[in-house]
């Protein structure tokens, strides 16, 4: 479909991302330096934000650099610094050669599905505003789902939260 | 959201306050015990209010929806809810001693348990792809700290393992639902369910046009034998049971998979419907039958720690239990139409007393014994007649001799299996049931033949002699008397059912 007129700059920019993105994956799984690593995540991430501002879901890009640039690749870097001999320790995995077998039949698998599949465009949930107006503040429109569609999902998510944090202390304490 | 959608799921808002007030109530109370009475005050609140809401003394009838459609009450919830929260009830109310003498954190211990219950809970009414998402999480991640919270060093093994995997799987289960979100537009089941059926009319056309539907579900089935413990993601069990605080390793081989499946069966009846794709999802479901079967026999056969033997057990059990959830029927003619889901029902319910039994009585004879080797076992008819009797009406029902429920749920799924068709997989699951009899029989040899090896006394709490007791009165009458659980799982799959 792209390909059906000549490409635009948003789908000249798509590819370069989506290419970029590829190779940082690729490329974070096949550096031994567990610090590159986690600056190849980063970067990685920021690719996948700026996917995200592509398909105008502003938002969500934001929280994607915020959360996996600004707080878990520095957490990692912060993990990995603090440990020693990390950095060097990260052998190469001798079960390489075998795990490209499987990935390729999965990646063939999806990327037939996803070619195949007639993907439907529009989402059956009613828009209160009309949708130019969604796109331009996602915000507003997020937050709104969060506590009418999604109230239920959301207030799930606290207790997965405070399960994730009393679990964390219980732990620290056995440690202790 | 009116005053009704919260009624509904009172009995997890209950669940989780009480889960919040038991780590509160941990830092002030040093009596331990009493934390323990808050838990299981909390869960039978929760079940007395569950039964309100199933005789409509709180809402007129089952069968109605919450929060935007994302929570369904129906019978079919119900009948998990009570399952759920009376193993929780018995699982915590056998362990107390346990976990005074087992367990540090055990404030956090019983709120994180809670909180998994609430999860479950959740899990088995929701109707929405994302509630269903974010509920599988809140089971999984207090269950990660559970498992670790044992005092060996295995038990921080078996978490680590029981994280990524769970991470894994969950994260399967996600592609799985995106793909079904991106192919119907909704992540409403209901919503789901409609634009399939508007959308396709002969069953090549269904299959041909909709490989992102096929690999959405195919992704989706194979998250979900996660938490199943079974095949392909079964290789977490052996170790994750192993090394967790026994209680866990009872919840987890107990509610855990009767959650897996009430999640399985909702997406199977209520999104796919009476759709002629299920004839692609029951040779899947055979497949997966088979090797879980295949695996968790085989690999019982020469294990010496109790605690490993049940756990490949219980992965037999799962692929038993799935020959039930491929038993569809294709045709949609003929009586028994749903004979397969009820079946999984009532092998559940049924399941739920033995296992229980099983691993109650392993908690208490291990903590007089000191070991689980499946040797420290030998000369138990001497030392504790009683024990030794429960012990093996447990096996043996686990095994499926008759007058137990393990043999009639048997019999109700393979003759499921053999209405719809898959004779071949019936076949299968005899033989199967024939290789499990060497190594539950070898249990009862040691127990009941081999000569004592050390002398010590066995001393079972009064509250694990209370339940076993009552699990195997369980065992019998359900498997005397099946139309009991029976009758309430038709209705109860009936509530599920799109057509």
């Amino acid at each position: 479909m792209v390909f059906a007129d000549l490409p635009t700059l948003v789908d000249i920019v798509f590819w370069i991302i989506a290419l970029f993105t590829v190779c940082g994956s690729v490329a974070i799984i096949s550096v031994n330096n567990v610090f590159k690593s986690a600056v190849l995540l980063a970067l990685t991430m920021v690719s996948v934000a700026i996917l995200y501002f592509l398909l105008s879901a502003d938002f969500i890009g934001v929280i994607q650099i915020l959360v996996y640039v600004g707080a878990v690749s520095v957490l990692i870097a912060f993990a990995v610094m603090l440990v020693k001999d990390v950095p060097r320790s990260n052998s190469a995995n001798n079960l390489i050669n075998l795990s490209i077998i499987p990935s390729t039949i999965f990646l063939v698998i999806i990327a037939f599905a996803i070619g195949a599949e007639n993907w439907i465009t529009k989402t059956t949930i009613n828009y209160e505003e009309p949708l130019n107006e969604i796109v331009v503040s996602n915000v507003s429109w997020i937050g709104e789902l969060l506590i009418r569609e999604y109230f239920i999902s959301f207030q799930i998510a606290g207790l997965i939260l405070l399960a994730a944090l009393i679990g964390a202390l219980a732990l620290l304490r056995r440690e202790g | 959201m009116s005053f009704q959608d919260f009624l509904i799921i009172s009995p997890e808002i209950v669940i989780s306050f009480t889960a919040i007030s038991v780590f509160l109530l941990d830092l002030f109370i040093n009596n331990k015990k009493f934390l323990v009475n808050v838990s299981i005050a909390g869960l039978l609140f929760s079940f007395i209010l569950t039964l309100g809401l199933s005789n409509g003394w709180l809402i007129e009838s089952p069968g109605v929806y919450a929060f935007f459609s994302s929570i369904k009450l129906d019978e079919f919830s119900l009948f998990f809810k009570v399952l759920i929260i009376l193993s929780g009830v018995a699982v915590i109310g056998s362990s107390g001693e346990y976990i005074s003498s087992n367990i540090e954190s055990k404030g956090e211990f019983l709120g994180l348990l809670l909180l998994s219950i609430t999860g479950m809970l959740l899990l088995v009414s929701s109707v929405e792809l994302i509630t269903v998402w974010v509920s599988l999480e809140l089971t999984a991640i207090p269950l990660v700290a559970l498992v670790a919270l044992g005092k060996n060093d295995t038990s921080l093994e078996a978490s680590l393992k029981f994280l990524i995997l769970s991470a894994v799987s969950s994260v399967v289960i996600l592609y799985g639902l995106v793909f079904l979100y991106g192919y119907s537009g909704s992540t409403y089941f209901n919503d789901i369910f409609s634009y399939i059926s508007s959308t396709t009319s002969s069953p090549e056309d269904l299959i041909v046009l909709n490989y992102g539907l096929l690999i959405g579900i195919i992704l989706l089935v194979l998250g979900i034998s996660f938490k199943l413990a079974a095949f392909p993601f079964q290789m977490w069990v052996p170790d994750v049971y192993q090394g967790a605080p026994t209680p866990i390793t009872a919840y987890l081989s107990v509610v855990s998979k009767a959650a897996g499946f009430a999640v399985l069966l909702r997406i199977i009846y209520s999104v796919l419907g009476g759709n002629d794709f299920s004839v692609i999802l029951s040779n899947l479901f055979s497949i997966i039958a088979v090797f879980s079967m295949t695996i968790g026999n085989v690999m019982a056969l020469r294990q010496n720690d109790i605690k490993r033997l049940l756990a490949y057990s219980t992965i037999a059990h799962a692929g038993y239990l799935l020959i039930g959830v491929a038993s569809l029927n294709i045709s949609g003619i003929g009586e028994n139409l749903y004979s397969g889901p009820q079946g999984v029902l009532y092998y559940l319910a049924g399941y739920a007393f033995t296992n229980l039994t099983a691993f109650l009585l392993i908690i208490g004879v291990s903590k007089s014994i000191g070991t689980f080797e499946l040797s420290g076992f030998a000369g138990l008819r001497k030392k504790s007649p009683l024990t030794s009797f429960v012990l093996a009406v447990s096996v043996i029902s686990l095994l499926g001799i008759p007058p137990t429920v393990g043999f009639m749920s048997k019999i109700f799924i393979f003759s499921a299996a053999v209405n719809t068709n898959l004779t071949w997989l019936a076949i299968v699951g005899v033989i199967n049931s024939v290789i499990s009899a060497y190594y539950y029989l070898r249990i009862l040899k040691i127990v009941f033949v081999d000569p004592e090896n050390n002398q010590s006394e066995i001393k079972v709490s009064k509250s694990i002699s209370l339940i076993t007791l009552i699990g195997m009165i369980g065992i019998l009458l359900l498997g005397l008397f099946p139309s009991l659980i029976l009758e309430i799982a038709e209705i109860a799959v009936m509530s599920i059912v799109n057509i």
